[in-house]
């Protein structure tokens, strides 16, 4: 029994509130779009898929539409947006807000974006 | 798209003027279903009551508030779809009808293994048409069969089906909560068909993520016959903290990542395809993702022979199907198996202890981890400098600047 009352002491004085810590100081993963989306990124942070990567997607992305993707010719494909709003309450994200590149790309909302695109298409740039 | 309820006032009433009564009447307005194309068109399917709109469905081209422009009747309810299996593809047989919007000149597809056999009118099918049942090219096409779209037939499991626009720069799908979904292209407007189907797989391969069978399945594209012919494996690192390549983790709480790169080349043509190893979601035990332009801090490539490849192949498939686990079948797990099933000496690496958070479980992890990106590329190093028959394949880049080169994609 007393066993018992230390495991589950412990769970709310240590894991908890680590799990909560951990959460917090963990970047969320940012997802990013073109206007008609089709481009579509989201980062996986936990494994280093960053907005680096993503930004080296998007251009290899450009180059394939301008060699070719025919269909694209004329749509607004070149510009990347972010679709994370900044949330003025995740204090703890207040140095990415100022700091990270990615949040300085203009933020478009995916609602706007998805009435466009319609579902996912068969275009492996496309990760959602 | 957002339907508005003028929308629908103008959809009712339009059709109303358009249909006989007995029709009208019979119609679900509270069940129809829009869709804008990727061009600005606005499409309705306005069902019957009591009927699936997969069944039949009056099919509308409108304007964008709602006042049709042309339509015709679908009835699909004449078609067998047979589900398919693992290894047999599913098979659409059986009739399409097709009539303008007062349910007059009807054209009727005969379709089998999901693909237009004939097309004939009504009219011709009761013998009284011009020729046998074959289609009178004189006969009028139903209204508005000119200038409407055609669509995609989607079949799920359940059999229900679902439309799509063969305007749309390309093929999409509604989907998202089924196991998986197939869709058969319905072309009236040429005798022989299109693709009759392609397999999606919405669950087994979640966004962003990549179905490996079908990225392996590319180097088929590349054929094994001439002089040329080339095939090679490499394996990467991507540590960190590239300026502490011993570090667990970054600011980002990120351990790195090991892949895989495979490249078949004959002559000219060139296939690459860079993978790794992820953990598992929305309920599935691990992932594979493409890796196309990630950063290589340490690598090592081999040539290997056609049958070394498929060895590769083989066992990057299988092991695909394992279940994630940080400490001991992670990225880097995978990625020695797969070299390592066509190594004479086995790749192996020092196992690295950590003290840390597995972020998934929450659990404090007092471990080693048995390989790592950060071994990896610490025994790549040491390969390296002790200048063996393999140093010159591998290649120890700290500056950020090496990356894996553009993969193939999928092919079905």
């Amino acid at each position: 029994m007393r066993t018992v009352l230390v495991i589950i002491v412990a769970l709310v004085i240590i894991y908890l509130p680590v799990r909560f810590v951990v959460h917090l100081i963990s970047p969320n993963d940012v997802s990013f779009s073109n206007a008609d989306g089709t481009f579509t990124a989201t980062e996986y942070l936990k494994k280093g898929d960053d907005y680096d990567l993503i930004k080296r997607r998007f251009e290899l992305f450009k180059n394939h539409v301008r060699k070719n993707e025919t269909s694209y010719v004329g749509r607004d494909t070149a510009v990347l947006y972010r679709l994370d709003p900044m949330r003025v309450w995740q204090i703890w994200n207040y140095g990415e807000f100022l700091f990270n590149d990615k949040y300085s790309l203009p933020y478009k909302n995916w609602e706007e974006i998805r009435q466009i695109r319609g579902s996912k298409g068969n275009n492996r740039f496309q990760t959602f | 798209m957002s339907v508005t309820d003028d929308y629908r006032t103008n959809l009712e009433n339009s059709l109303m003027d358009s249909l006989p009564a007995v029709s009208f009447n019979q119609l679900a307005f509270d069940q129809f279903k829009t869709i804008r194309s990727a061009r600005g068109l606005y499409y309705a399917r306005v069902p019957f009551r009591g009927v699936s709109i997969g069944k039949k469905f009056y099919h509308l081209r409108t304007d964008s508030l709602g006042h049709v422009i042309n339509g015709k009747l679908v009835d699909l309810s004449e078609l067998k779809i047979t589900p398919g299996t693992k290894t047999q593809k599913a098979t659409i047989d059986g009739r399409v009808h097709k009539s303008n919007l007062s349910g007059q000149n009807e054209v009727i597809e005969l379709i089998k293994s999901g693909k237009i056999q004939k097309k004939m009118t009504s009219a011709s099918l009761r013998g009284g048409g011009g020729g046998g049942g074959e289609d009178d090219p004189e006969e009028p096409e139903p209204i508005g069969e000119q200038t409407l779209p055609e669509f995609v037939l989607v079949c799920t499991p359940d059999n229900s089906s679902s439309w799509m626009l063969l305007d749309e720069p390309e093929i999409n799908w509604d989907f998202p909560e089924m196991d998986y979904a197939r869709y058969y292209e319905i072309e009236p407007t040429t005798e022989t068909i299109t693709e009759s189907y392609v397999d999606v797989e919405v669950q087994a391969v979640p966004p962003g993520k990549v179905d490996i069978l079908k990225l392996l399945k590319c180097f088929d594209n590349i054929s094994n016959y001439g002089g040329n012919v080339t095939f090679k494996i490499k394996i990467n690192a991507d540590v960190p903290i590239n300026s502490l390549p011993g570090a667990w983790i970054n600011s980002s709480l990120s351990p790195g990542h090991t892949f895989i790169t495979l490249t078949k080349s004959n002559g000219t043509e060139t296939i690459s395809q860079s993978f790794g190893f992820y953990p598992g979601e929305s309920g599935s035990e691990s992932t594979i993702r493409n890796n196309e332009e990630r950063e290589i801090n340490a690598s090592l490539e081999m040539n290997l022979s056609e049958e070394q490849f498929g060895t590769v192949i083989t066992t990057a498939g299988t092991y695909a199907g394992t279940t994630y686990n940080v400490i001991t079948n992670n990225c880097t797990d995978y990625a020695l198996a797969v070299i390592n099933s066509v190594r004479s000496q086995t790749l192996t690496t020092d196992p690295l202890p950590v003290w840390g958070w597995d972020l998934t479980s929450g659990n404090i992890l007092p471990e080693t981890v048995n390989n790592s990106p950060q071994s990896l590329y610490a025994k790549l190093k040491d390969m390296k400098n002790a200048g063996g028959s393999e140093a010159s394949q591998i290649n120890i880049d700290d500056s950020s600047s090496s990356h894996a080169p553009e993969s193939h994609g999928e092919c079905n």
